[in-house]
């Protein structure tokens, strides 16, 4: 055992714990910091494959604003994303499933093994002291890359606006005076605008 | 040879002991009650009572800033790389960069004209 | 036996986990929300293969340009679905993936 591989192995215990707290959260707001874990243990990885630049890009986009966006939703959905406890499944149904998704995660990791035992290349070779900075990602992005990196922007330009479309469907139609049920009101049941300090939150207060 | 990782493991290495020290030192040094009754687990008197439920709703208008951050956010790592290898490049890449903007400003004229970033 | 890390079948081996426990996670789970994160969990393993490889043939960096668009698209895509999610739960005021049931009624 060197050094990087107990980094390596430290990662990929962050990645795996990570998926798995995601997988099995009832809480939607630890799935998201599960899926926190899994993107900066893949982060580190990158740090071990020589992909600096892409490191710092997994943590300022995924970690920074993919996650964010998770976590603004949850907060706008309040204690609605709670998953309801589904009760109606049948012990059969249960053991069935459980003994599928075993099988499918034991069959991957037995092929994989299968794969790594009878390798006799895939040793990382040497590189060069750029190898991954961001300079030589640059470089290739902005050369053979570059029909897709505009593309790219035509793809967020389309999201935002659908995404704009999609969140505030009916906001025109519904007039936003405090006399009147809000668009919010309407579709999500309850008082959302931001409380009264002055008033007293009670329990019979909807929320 | 770059070795990133190295400074990130002991980054890691002292973040996670001294995290540790810490709480073991509380634990060693702190004195608390060994006792564990209904008084020791209610808020201090200097504290009010909370009630209510902590996960409250957020209003959905902020919905449309996070997005608008992340519109920029994927923007901005575009603008870093393309910035830190412009003297390589030649005029092409600069109209490029200003294409990309030029479509992505479409989206923010968008979202204005929708009323979207208008706080009411 | 050799140190780990330093062979790209390591990297298949957890990116072959990570998916297949996204890919569980996205069939078993009801949230639509934790549907999403499985999502995420997916595209990362994937990533992950695209950066080994690309450590494996070095003569380009082909692998992490491809990474760093899937990068851009998984943050356009969180956007859309996030979004479709919100006008989901104002359609039934549910987050369970079994109440998007309109069309089959």
């Amino acid at each position: 055992m060197t050094i990087g591989s107990v980094y390596f192995f430290l990662c990929a215990i962050a990645c795996i714990a990570g998926a798995l707290v995601t997988v099995v959260a009832r809480n939607p707001i630890r799935g998201a910091l599960g899926l926190l874990l899994t993107i900066v243990g893949i982060a580190g990885m990158y740090l071990k494959l020589h992909a600096q630049f892409l490191a710092a890009v997994q943590v300022i986009v995924y970690a920074g604003a993919v996650v964010i966006l998770f976590v603004f939703v949850l907060m706008l959905l309040g204690a609605d994303a709670m998953e309801r406890p589904t009760g109606n499944r049948s012990p059969v149904a249960r053991i069935a499933g459980g003994i599928g998704i075993a099988a499918i995660v034991l069959f991957t990791a037995y092929r994989a093994i299968q794969v790594y035992s009878r390798a006799t290349n895939g040793h990382f070779p040497s590189l060069s002291e750029d190898f991954g900075s961001v300079k030589s990602v640059g470089k290739q992005l902005y050369s053979e890359a570059l029909a897709p990196f505009e593309l790219s922007t035509a793809l967020l330009i389309v999201s935002v606006i659908g995404a704009i479309a999609v969140a505030r469907t009916g906001h025109k139609r519904t007039a936003l005076s405090p006399n009147n049920l809000t668009s919010a009101h309407r579709f999500f049941g309850g008082p959302v605008e931001p409380r009264d300090a002055a008033q007293p939150i009670t329990k019979d207060s909807t929320l | 040879m770059n070795q990133a990782w190295i400074s990130t493991l002991v980054f890691l290495v002292v973040s996670a002991v001294l995290a540790a020290s810490v709480m073991i030192a509380a634990r060693i040094l702190g004195v608390a009650s060994k006792r564990r009754t209904k008084l020791t687990l209610t808020t201090y008197e200097c504290g009010e009572e909370p009630e209510g439920p902590a996960w409250l709703k957020f209003h959905p208008r902020y919905y449309v800033v996070a997005l608008v951050f992340v519109l920029f956010d994927v923007e901005a790592v575009f603008l870093f790389t393309w910035a830190l290898i412009l003297p390589d490049l030649g005029m092409l890449a600069i109209v490029d960069m200003f294409l990309f903007i030029g479509i992505l400003l479409l989206g923010w004229v968008f979202a204005l004209s929708k009323g979207a970033l208008r706080w009411q | 036996m050799t140190p780990l890390s330093y062979h790209v079948q390591e990297y298949v081996l957890l990116a072959a986990l990570l998916f297949s426990i996204g890919g569980l996670g996205f069939l078993i789970r009801r949230n639509v929300l934790i549907q999403l994160m499985c999502v995420e969990i997916m595209l990362n393993a994937t990533n992950l293969l695209l950066v080994a490889f690309n450590r494996l043939y070095p003569s380009s960096m082909t692998g992490q340009v491809f990474a760093f668009f899937v990068i851009a698209v998984a943050a356009a895509e969180a956007a859309v679905g996030l979004a479709i999610i919100l006008g989901f739960y104002r359609l039934r005021n549910s987050v369970h993936s079994d109440d998007a049931d309109i069309l089959r009624h």
